[in-house]
Order: structure tokens, then C-alpha cells, then sequence
């Protein structure tokens, strides 16, 4: 006969039990969710830099990681495509973008060790409204922030390893917060790895660290084998160390905006305001006054402070390491020896572990003032975030805005995604980034590749101001090169399997560009889009299907992240997340 | 008398709260960024960024 479980309740009773317990941290997430993300979350489509969604996206070569660039969509982009498919991209792409901010503020005031509302609060809104949050949301890396956002959840499993907390809702919810760390790639996962080992390593919990590992090996294998299988060597142009390197966006220098979360290298992304003395100064004593409340405060066991203090410490190390000449060649080295030291390029990324511990630290310093001082210092103590950067609020000033694709990328993308043949599509004009009109002319990374199902190739080269920085792909170099030759292009390009020619020709460099395909058939002439096919001889087999290198890693993943979250599998889940063997670990 | 709780509606209390502040910060910080450009790019250059 079925007993209902005493300890379990109709998930509703649980669901009011839990918002009753966490209420200050769910209003602080719906709360900077609607303000910052409030002009955006309307119908259309969020284009800006990184930032790409196309409607009814394909599960195409980018996805798999399988089209030659380096897989720096995997696994993300599968995420992305699957929930656009399910929800629409629109909708999917403000899902994300809320998502990942709604999990960092409830996971950073959730971690704080902290009872009273106004100190959750506050190290809610530390970790979500700041410098670094501003800058990757300016870049439009939703992914980096998703990482970012499990940050606070993977540490709060590191809490409950160490203090050996009994396995409950709590510890599954840490679990599964924790997950989407690999979304933010392996410069996330690099910042996990800061953030929680240095923690585990001091208190000595060897098991629940290999258990840590492994789960993250078994995350990242998607990318792992998507690396591997296009060779694993990656010829990284080292003028990306300084170009990507921290700079001064505040008068405290370098290391004094990268104390305060900020340096992020592209000026534009760098909030207005910080540049003046006063602002620097107050989110240098606001940042101060967090990690000194963090370090000084008794609340954690020294292993919880020091280890995230360490993991803070080696991330501000690597932040500024390229803005420093001989930590620059230090890491020009590193990346010409090291195929996957490339992750340290563009280091600020590594800040994260110094953003929790200032949030945990003013959640705390807020705790200690809620009982000595008055409201109205409280207060200010609490919105202190978002007094020293009011230009996070309401989509960065108005600075995000939706826009909606012209018809003809759909007729196009109907065209070519329909044809059973292979070959790969090649994107012009030659530029990594596009600019559109009807988007506001802001820099956004070329949708073809994430519009068709086939391979796409484009130039994969960046440019910082005049530096251009050149890309990794080695299907890119070789279509530049037959591109650069004189003449029609188009027999040398037949040769390495394009089957079509992509021309947006509302963008600079795109005037002749048909007219060098002498012999290619013109498909379709659509408003800014022109589609040619190539004839002539060359490669052209049917479509490959997904491929073994990606069904392997998916379905290691798949498996780690059954393991991690069912409870049938409970004594699996134990071996590899939940660090259970605490115990053993003790002895 | 016990006080009964809301979570539904302290939800929406908190989060109109949260708007409205935002609200507040964006107009306490508007004389900062009143003479200031938003950084969209006017002409077509395609550079992912500037240092």
C-alpha cells in the first residue's frame, strides 16, 4: 500500500514553503530581471556582438561543433537551438538572458551565509549588477553569464560538502544550479575550478574534488571531443593576448578596475561613469569594505574563506597577467605550447570568483549593519550596487533593443536548408562581424552560421580597433584564400565542397561580389540577400548526419547530468556530485 | 491576530518595488549620461571592439 511520505508534501505546500523561506531572494531576481531586461523582453529579436539568435534555428554544423571553427558554441548553442525550437527563438533568447541573471542573484544571496532579508538582498544584487555583468551583457555573452550565474550554486555545494551537511532539497538544488556552469565554456569551467577547489583542497575533501572533477570532465566532453576531432592544435594569433588583455576603465589603473569587477578590454563595454574619480573611489571602498567584511567575518569555517579567497586571487592574477609585459609574454608562450591555454585570453572572465566573495562579503557587512546602524544606511549599503553603476538599469540605458530579421533571411534559409545535396556555404562579404541597419547598425557576429543546417564558413577573424586578430579555422584560411585569387572564384571554391555563396549586400565591401561568380546560378535575388550556387565539379555528397564524435560526447553529458539529478541513480549521483562520501573523506 | 502571507502577492509587491527603483537609479544617474553616446556604431565599421 501506498504511504504518503511524511517528509513530502503536494509540491504546491513545498513550492509556498520554499518561496515563504527564499521570498527576498526571488523578488530581488523576478526585480533585476524586469529592470534591467525590461525593454527587451517584448517580441524580437536581442542582436549585438555575441549575441545571435535566428528564427527556427537548424541543429546544424555549429551546433555539433563539427563545422572547423573551434567549438565555442558547445554545448550552449544546443541549448539554445533546442529551446528555440521548442518556445521561439525570440522568446527562447529572453528566456536565457533572464534565466542566467535570475539564477545568479538567488544563487549569490542564497549562499550568503546571512538571515535577514536586506543582507540577501544585497548580495543578490552585488553579483548580478556590477561592472562585469554589465560588460558581458554589452558583449552579449549570454552563455558566459549563465556560467557565471552557476557560480553561486556550485559553491554552495562546496558548503555542504564541507560542513557536511545532511543531502536534502538544498544539496539538489546546489547540484543542479551548479550544472550550467559549462554553458559559459571552458573559461567558465576554468572559473569553477578557482572557485570551488581551493576550498576542497584545504579542506581536505580529496574525494568530493575528484568527484568535481569528474562530473566537469563529463560535462565538457562535448567540446573535448569536438576539439580533438578537428585536430586539437589550435594556431591562436598571439597579438590576442593584448588585445584581449584588462584595461584601466576607472583613474585606479588596471588592477584598481579589475578590484571593482571592471577592465573588461573593449572601451564600449565598459559602463559610463566609471572613468570618473568619484565613482571609481566609492566602488573601490565598496569593493574593499566586501572582501574585508569577507575575510573578517566567522561565519564560514577558514576553508570556505580561504579557499574562495585563494580561487579570487588566482582569477585577478590571470585578469591582469596579459596587461603586464612580461606576464603577456608569459602567456604568448603559454598559448603557442598549451593548445587550450587560449581559454586565459580575454582574462577578466576570470573575475568571477572575486565577484561572489564581494557579494557574499557585502551580504555580510550588511548583516553586521542591519542590527548597529539605521535603515537608511542599510539601504544605502544595499542599493550601493546599483547607486555606483545606474547605467545597468533598463537594458544598459536603452543601449539593448529588439529588432525584428527582414523576410528574405527566411525565404533564403528555406532554400538552402531544403536541398538534400552537401557542401558546405560560404558567407560574404569577407568579415566576421556584421553591421545592420535595420539593428542599429551595433557590430553582431554574422547569423549565417546559425542559420543554415549545412557547414557555413566565413572569415573568423576579429578586428580590436586596427588590430585584426586572426581566427582558428582552417576551412576559413583555406575559402580566403581561394577567395583572394583572381578571377572567378567559383571552380576553386567548388573544389572545397561550396555548394553556396551567400552575398548580404547591404553591407560594406559587398559592391561586385556577384559579379566575380562568372558561372555560379544566380538562386535567389531577396531584398539584402543574394544566393548562388556553384556549378562545376567538386565534392558534393548528401548531408551528413549529426556525426559519432558529437553523439559521443552528448550522450556522456546526457548520462552525467542523469547521474547528478535523478534519484533513482542516487548512489551514482553520490560517487560523482554530491560528495557524500564526506565521511570517507574525513577519516 | 496571526499574520497570514501572501507569496503571489509579495512577489508582484517586490517586483513592482525593484522597477521602480530601477526606475529611480536610471533617473538619478541621468545627469551622468545625459551627454553621452550610446555605443552603437553609426557607420558600418564592422570592429568587434575598441580598446
Amino acid at each position: 500500500m501506498h504511504r504518503p511520505s511524511p517528509t513530502r508534501g503536494p509540491w504546491r505546500r513545498r513550492a509556498a514553503a520554499g518561496l515563504r523561506r527564499r521570498w527576498p531572494e526571488c523578488a530581488l531576481g523576478f526585480g533585476v530581471v524586469l529592470v534591467i531586461l525590461g525593454p527587451v523582453l517584448g517580441p524580437g529579436y536581442l542582436l549585438r556582438y555575441d549575441l545571435v539568435f535566428v528564427p527556427d534555428p537548424p541543429f546544424g554544423a555549429m551546433v555539433w561543433g563539427s563545422d572547423g571553427a573551434l567549438p565555442r558554441a558547445v554545448p550552449s548553442e544546443l541549448l539554445a537551438v533546442g529551446l528555440s525550437r521548442l518556445i521561439g527563438a525570440d522568446v527562447a533568447q529572453k528566456v536565457l538572458l533572464a534565466g542566467a541573471l535570475l539564477l545568479a542573484a538567488v544563487g549569490a544571496a542564497r549562499l550568503t551565509p546571512v538571515g535577514h532579508p536586506a543582507a540577501r538582498i544585497a548580495a543578490g544584487l552585488c553579483y548580478v549588477w556590477n561592472p562585469w555583468v554589465y560588460g558581458r551583457l554589452h558583449l552579449g555573452q549570454w552563455a558566459i553569464i549563465a556560467g557565471y550565474a552557476a557560480l553561486p550554486w556550485a559553491y554552495a555545494w562546496v558548503v555542504g560538502v564541507i560542513r557536511a551537511q545532511p543531502a536534502g532539497v538544498g544539496r539538489r538544488a546546489a547540484i543542479a544550479g551548479g550544472l550550467p556552469v559549462v554553458l559559459g565554456g571552458p573559461a567558465l569551467v576554468l572559473a569553477a575550478v578557482l572557485t570551488c577547489a581551493p576550498a576542497l583542497v584545504l579542506a581536505r575533501r580529496w574525494r568530493a574534488l575528484a568527484a568535481g572533477g569528474a562530473t566537469l570532465v563529463g560535462l565538457t566532453l562535448p567540446w573535448q571531443l569536438a576539439f580533438l576531432d578537428r585536430g586539437g592544435a589550435v594556431d591562436l594569433d598571439e597579438r590576442g593576448i593584448a588585445a584581449f588583455a584588462a584595461r584601466a576603465d576607472t583613474p585606479l589603473g588596471v588592477l584598481g578596475s579589475v578590484l571593482t569587477l571592471g577592465g573588461v578590454w573593449n572601451r564600449h563595454a565598459a559602463p559610463v561613469g566609471r572613468d570618473q574619480w568619484p565613482v571609481a573611489l566609492f566602488a573601490l571602498a565598496l569593493a574593499t569594505s566586501a572582501v574585508a567584511a569577507f575575510l573578517l567575518s566567522r561565519r564560514w569555517p577558514p576553508a570556505l574563506r580561504w579557499g574562495l579567497a585563494i580561487g579570487a586571487l588566482l582569477g585577478i592574477v590571470i585578469a591582469v597577467a596579459a596587461a603586464w609585459p612580461p606576464g603577456e609574454r608569459m602567456l604568448v608562450g603559454l598559448v603557442e605550447h598549451v593548445p587550450v591555454a587560449g581559454i586565459v585570453r580575454d582574462g577578466t572572465r576570470m573575475l568571477a570568483p572575486l565577484a561572489l566573495l564581494q557579494a557574499v562579503g557585502l551580504g555580510l557587512l550588511v548583516q553586521s549593519l542591519v542590527t548597529s546602524a539605521g535603515r537608511a544606511a542599510t539601504a544605502i549599503l544595499v542599493l550601493a550596487p546599483v547607486l555606483v553603476l545606474p547605467g545597468m538599469a533598463w537594458g544598459l540605458t536603452g543601449q539593448l533593443d529588439t529588432v525584428r530579421y527582414p523576410p528574405e533571411w527566411a525565404s533564403v534559409r528555406a532554400v538552402v536548408n531544403d536541398d538534400p545535396a552537401g557542401g558546405s556555404l560560404v558567407s560574404l562579404p569577407w568579415s566576421s562581424f556584421r553591421a545592420y541597419r535595420w539593428a542599429g547598425n551595433v557590430p553582431v557576429l554574422d547569423p549565417a552560421p546559425r542559420a543554415f543546417r549545412r557547414p557555413v564558413v566565413g572569415d573568423q577573424d576579429v578586428l580590436v580597433g586596427r588590430e585584426r586578430i586572426r581566427g582558428e579555422s582552417r576551412a576559413a584560411e583555406r575559402v580566403a584564400a581561394a577567395l583572394a585569387g583572381p578571377g572567378d572564384p567559383g571552380p576553386a571554391l567548388r573544389r572545397l565542397d561550396v555548394r553556396y555563396v551567400l552575398i548580404q549586400t547591404d553591407q560594406p565591401g559587398a559592391g561586385g561580389l556577384e559579379g566575380r561568380f562568372i558561372d555560379a546560378d544566380l538562386v535567389r535575388r531577396d531584398g539584402a540577400l543574394t544566393l548562388l550556387r556553384l556549378t562545376g565539379d567538386g565534392p558534393t555528397p548528401a548531408q551528413g548526419g549529426i556525426g559519432t564524435v558529437p553523439v559521443m560526447g552528448y550522450s556522456v553529458l546526457t548520462a552525467t547530468l542523469l547521474i547528478a539529478l535523478l534519484r533513482p541513480t542516487k548512489r551514482l549521483r553520490r560517487m560523482l556530485l554530491s560528495g557524500h562520501l564526506v565521511g570517507r573523506d574525513r577519516q | 491576530m496571526k499574520a497570514s502571507f501572501n507569496p503571489l502577492l509579495t512577489v508582484i509587491i517586490a517586483a513592482a518595488v525593484g522597477a521602480v527603483l530601477g526606475i529611480l537609479a536610471v533617473s538619478v544617474g541621468t545627469s551622468q549620461l545625459a551627454n553621452t553616446t550610446p555605443a552603437k556604431v553609426d557607420q558600418p565599421i564592422i570592429v568587434y571592439g575598441e580598446r
